[in-house]
């Protein structure tokens, strides 16, 4: 380990925070009644959408922060032969 | 990493009790354990033990662990034996003569059993 | 449909589970693991969909719109914070081996055993109501599969007990659940083969969902387009989309989201399976983004459901919590009708089995063991079979969770709908958050805090939220909660404080959870911790400080010689590789490194990455620390390897009483180091000595307790050589300890050192009658050769008694035992006094006569091993003498034996 994945691991976690708090203001009111008066985009409800797209660009930005993590070898559990 | 598992290990400490977990632990990766509570005692058997690796305390009463491994690189058909410091010991001029006496790997006590154990298994892999 | 059918069906399902388990486990055992990987640990997460989403989802969208979202956007947010949190969680669970969350509080807060009996009862009363909707959904989604819908008048629901279909299902899902969790015990909680059904089933209800899903949108309907287009048609269901109307509000928002975010890690479930099943916490990594995935992919369809329910099915035939069933049903798809019983009763086992499992842990290692080994009554008879006890005491409290579960159901439940019966139990784990946050983060936080917040805030859960659903049921008078008990209305349970306006649970969550909180933080201001909280907090607050090896403790820490580094290199890469490498290190980063000596961590790093393209990362790093600097082992360091160890014997039943010994030893070495800080003693090169001695000890202490941990099936004579050695090493540090205090003693200034007459006939005869059981074990004789009449000396009592106790324990070290003869005599001068004890052991070499009398020098001797002593008596007893003008010495032939003589100055009698 080195010093710049130290930082990374610190940029990742303070970028996780800040999205959490992104996501808790986008799921809350007082944004959310905008939305929460019936309005309808083409046929659907502008609240099925609108949670919708906040969910899913939750998921992509999460991924994008985690993917080398993901991608990471997984660890053998022993080095040795028994 | 097949020949590892026949390999000879020689543990040299005056303190029997620090012998009793790592020949344990030796004997569980299948290596085979000779002890020696001296270094006097240790010279005795490795011409004929040939071990792979010597677990070596530096301080013992009588023949310190680095004059042992000095007579060890004397002594003629021993050139592939590894030799692993466990010490008590940790300043930095004793791992120098740690080093420099032909001493593979320096430990402190007291040690990790995992890391032991990885340990002399790398030791074993580039010996 | 016809029951045989029905139960063919799930038997059949049922079976499907048990043999993914078998195989699972046999995948395990062969070392080829199929839940290894951060797939099926984020399905396996995916239990927090119960069938409270499967059912009470559609019903509560049915109600109030998109009310029933934030019970998953709370999960979504939460999974962003894991990485963070829940990995912390589990490196300390890992460290501790914790094996459910209220033995992670218990462990956090001092290992507290009524923390832990607290916090099961916490558990259990508050997850019951959380499993009776598991029970009421199954057998009502059976109900409908059966009679075609929902028929008027709940024919089930009036048969006696015996004849309860629910009866049976509860039955049934207890022997499930023994049959999976309590077969056999595993010493780490782990059921690879339970995480695999487990997934399976996440992956099972969730492809029968998304198909009802489709067959309603696009079956039933022409996509959503067209569902949504024919929908607003209706004025009920237009006016779910309008938050007035459907009775959404911010603040219940907002607490169920809160609440929901602490239940998906502090349910018991949810618990086990994020954190004690865990196999590895780079999982969470894809966890934290495939857990939100499937809680999207969960509720697409939630919404269409509801709609298309209210619009096709009749009023009178309406049961929203079962829509997915009915509405395939009254379509003519019986099969799709039957899969999605199966779907939901998939959703339901799973939250059952693994609840029960998890709960029966809590009640066992929790509550009911530590309180039995409490009474040391049972004691005896009990640890023998413990094991086989366990068992029992887990398959009893699963059967019995289940029944209650159903009585709840059968006498209250049924009363409410799937989603607010549920959120009952959100609100009882929620009450975990405040001590299991505020103590991953505070160290302060102390054990009274946790159980005065923790009691009161399920006291407050208990009066506000469970309360109203028993006196509903004319458990007890209504009135209680209408007016208030004994008519004082800011009492009323709904109402606490004259606080109205809020609905049931978020009044409930807002006063539980303050006053819990406020609990926690105000007692523990006002509280003290004991030395094992205060490290237990240590260690879950600091765990990466304790994780060796991890990125933060290394840089930290880590500094060589630069000679060091180049030497390595050198040996490792070759001179030519390594010269150029450090070539193009300096150029890089502009350093002129021949004018270095010492390495920086940069340098470190950059040296250990190369190294490991030629060795391989983990012995790079090995290698990397076979240099650099570390902290010699720190006193701190070593408390913590003595409490594990202390730890470790304690449930060791061979040793019980010997765990005492240590733990005093611990605590005295506590002391010690306590004293010493405050003392002039605190020199580096003192501590660095005492360190040293102190390194043999700890080593085999370390290394043999780790090797009992994980060898539990070591043979008995191995285990008892084993700790035996620990018994005696611990005794040895106790020993060093306790001459580590007379030293600390011996150079202060303070009251003890007043000079004075002190008459030493009497004072010998004192200082050698502590020695008469040692003596007769040894066979060795003790002559006093002591005159009549009094002698005095200018000395002071407790320092000389000291001296002599030392002399005599050295003499007894050094003779043979049998033959051993040790005489004490006197010779008393006009104005000197000279002592000596005299034994006729094996001697001391010329050569060793003068240096005994400094620190840490130990005579020894190969062929009789090492002498027991510490290094420290004669250096000690030397300095007391001294200190009286006095003067100590030896004489000795060796193989003949050895007198050691002290003259002090005669005084006038006192």
């Amino acid at each position: 380990m080195n010093n710049r994945s130290k930082r990374t691991q610190n940029d990742r976690q303070g970028r996780l925070i800040g999205l959490f708090l992104i996501g808790l203001l986008l799921f809350n009111f007082p944004l959310l009644s905008i939305f929460g008066k019936g309005e309808k985009w083409g046929s659907i409800p502008g609240l099925f959408i609108y949670i919708g797209v906040v969910w899913i660009g939750l998921i992509v930005v999460v991924y994008w922060l985690m993917r080398d993590i993901s991608r990471g070898p997984e660890k053998p559990d022993k080095i040795l032969p028994k | 990493m097949g020949q590892i598992k026949s390999a000879k290990i020689l543990l040299v400490d005056d303190e029997p009790n620090i012998l009793v977990p790592i020949e344990f632990l030796m004997q569980q990766q299948g290596f085979e354990v000779r002890k020696a509570f001296s270094g006097q005692e240790a010279l005795d058997i490795l011409p004929g033990y040939k071990p792979d690796v010597v677990v070596l305390d530096v301080m013992m009463p009588g023949m310190d662990g680095f004059e042992v491994a000095k007579r060890i690189r004397k002594l003629p058909g021993l050139r592939h034996t590894r030799i692993l410091f466990l010490t008590a010991k940790g300043a930095e001029e004793d791992r120098m003569k740690g080093y420099s006496t032909g001493g593979e790997v320096y430990m402190t006590k007291p040690f990790d059993n995992d890391e032991l154990i990885q340990i002399v298994a790398e030791v074993l892999e580039f010996g | 449909m016809s029951p045989l059918l029905i139960i063919l069906v799930l038997t059949g399902y049922v079976g499907l589970l048990f043999l993914i388990a078998y195989y699972a486990d046999q995948r395990a055992a062969r070392g080829a693991s199929l839940v290894k990987n951060p797939l099926i640990y984020a399905l396996s997460l995916a239990v927090y969909c119960t069938a409270w989403t499967f059912y009470g989802s559609v019903g509560r969208a049915a109600e109030s719109g998109i009310g029933f979202l934030p019970i998953y956007l709370g999960p979504v947010l939460f999974a962003l914070l894991w990485w963070i949190v829940l990995r912390k969680i589990i490196l300390i669970s890992k460290s501790q081996r914790i094996t459910s969350i209220v033995d992670f509080l218990s462990s956090r807060y001092g290992k507290s055993t009524w923390l832990g009996v607290l916090g099961t009862i916490v558990v259990v009363v508050g997850i019951i109501p959380y499993i009776s909707i598991q029970l009421k959904a199954i057998t009502f989604s059976l109900q409908h599969l059966t009679h075609g819908g929902k028929v008027p008048g709940q024919v089930w629901e009036n048969l006696p007990v015996y004849l309860d279909p629910g009866l049976f299902v509860a039955v049934a899902l207890a022997l499930f659940s023994i049959l999976f969790g309590a077969r056999n015990l595993d010493p780490n909680e782990r059921h690879e083969g339970l995480v695999a059904a487990i997934a399976f089933e996440s992956i099972f209800k969730l492809a029968v969902f998304l198909t009802v899903g489709l067959f309603v949108t696009f079956g039933l309907y022409d996509g959503f387009g067209d569902l949504f287009r024919q929908a607003w048609q209706f004025e009920d269901i237009h006016a779910l989309l309008d938050f007035e109307h459907a009775g959404i509000d911010s603040m219940n928002w907002f607490w169920l989201m809160l609440l929901s975010l602490f239940a998906v890690l502090l349910l018991p479930r949810q618990f086990h399976l994020a954190v004690v099943e865990n196999t590895s916490v780079d999982h969470i990594g894809r966890a934290a983004w495939l857990f939100p995935l499937y809680l999207l992919l969960i509720n697409v369809f939630v919404l269409p459901i509801a709609f298309a329910g209210k619009m096709l099915i009749p009023p009178e035939m309406a049961e929203p919590d079962l829509f997915v069933v009915d509405l395939p049903l009254l379509n003519g798809q019986g099969f799709l009708a039957l899969l999605a019983v199966l779907g939901g009763f998939s959703a339901g086992t799973g939250m059952v089995i693994v609840s029960t499992i998890a709960l029966s842990i809590m009640i066992s290692n929790n509550m009911v063991v530590p309180l039995l080994l409490r009474t040391s009554t049972v004691r005896e008879g009990w640890v023998d079979d413990l094991s086989k006890r366990l068992l029992g005491i887990r398959r009893i409290s699963i059967a019995i969770v289940l029944l209650v579960a159903y009585a709840y159901f059968k006498w209250i439940g049924q009363r409410y709908t799937l989603v607010s019966v549920g959120l009952i139990s959100f609100a009882a784990v929620a009450q975990f958050a405040p001590a299991v946050f505020i103590g991953l983060y505070w160290k302060r936080a102390t054990r009274m805090g946790a159980m005065v917040g923790l009691a009161l805030g399920f006291l407050t859960w208990f009066y506000t939220l469970l309360l109203p659903t028993l006196a509903e049921v004319h458990f007890m008078g209504v009135h209680i909660v209408e007016s208030g008990p004994w008519g004082i209305s800011w009492l009323r349970p709904d109402a606490l404080f004259g606080l109205k306006g809020m609905d049931n649970i978020t009044h409930a969550a807002f006063w539980s959870l303050l006053l819990n909180t406020g609990g926690v933080v105000l007692v523990s201001l006002y509280s003290r911790q004991n030395t094992l909280e205060i490290s237990q907090a240590d260690l879950f607050v600091e765990i990466y400080k304790y994780q060796t090896g991890s990125i933060d403790y290394d840089v930290m820490r880590r500094q060589a010689t630069l000679q060091d580094v180049t030497l390595l290199l050198n040996r490792f890469l070759g001179e030519h590789r390594a010269n150029t490498l450090l070539g193009s290190y300096s150029r890089t980063f502009s350093k002129d490194l021949s004018k270095e000596t010492m390495a920086d961590a940069d340098l470190i790093n950059y040296a250990e990455t190369h190294l490991a393209g030629a060795i391989g990362a983990a012995s790079a790093k090995l290698i990397m620390r076979t240099i650099a600097k570390e902290d010699p082992i720190s006193l701190e360091e070593m408390f913590r390897i003595l409490e594990q160890t202390q730890e470790f014997i304690r449930y060791s039943r061979e040793l019980e009483h010997k765990s005492a010994e240590l733990q005093q030893t611990t605590r005295q070495l506590r002391q010690a180091n306590e004293q010493l800080k405050e003392l002039d003693l605190l020199k580096a090169d003192f501590i660095t000595t005492v360190t040293h001695e102190l390194r043999t000890p700890i080593t085999s202490i370390k290394a043999l307790s780790k090797i009992l941990q994980e060898n539990p099936d070591l043979p008995t004579q191995q285990r008892r050589e084993f700790l035996g050695i620990l018994v005696s090493e611990s005794e040895r540090i106790s020993r060093l300890i306790n001459q580590v205090l007379d030293l600390e003693r011996t150079s202060v200034e303070n009251a003890e050192w007043k000079i004075e007459p002190v008459e030493l006939t009497q004072l010998i005869r004192h200082s050698s009658a502590g020695f008469r059981q040692q003596l007769e074990e040894k066979q060795i004789q003790l002559h006093l050769d002591l005159p009549d009449e009094n002698v005095w000396v200018s000395a002071s009592v407790d320092p000389l008694t000291q001296v002599f106790v030392n002399l005599l324990s050295n003499a007894l070290k050094f003779c043979e035992a049998g033959k051993g003869v040790i005489h004490i005599g006197l010779d008393s001068g006009k104005d000197q006094v000279v002592a000596f004890v005299k034994d006729n052991g094996f001697g001391i070499d010329p050569k060793d006569q003068q240096t005994i009398f400094g620190q840490f020098v130990q005579v020894s001797n190969n062929e009789r091993g090492k002498p027991t002593g510490s290094g420290l008596g004669l250096f000690i007893s030397k300095r007391i003498v001294e200190r009286y003008g006095g003067r100590i010495w030896v004489e000795s032939v060796p193989g003949e034996g050895a007198t050691f003589f002290i003259s002090l100055d005669a005084s006038a009698p006192a």
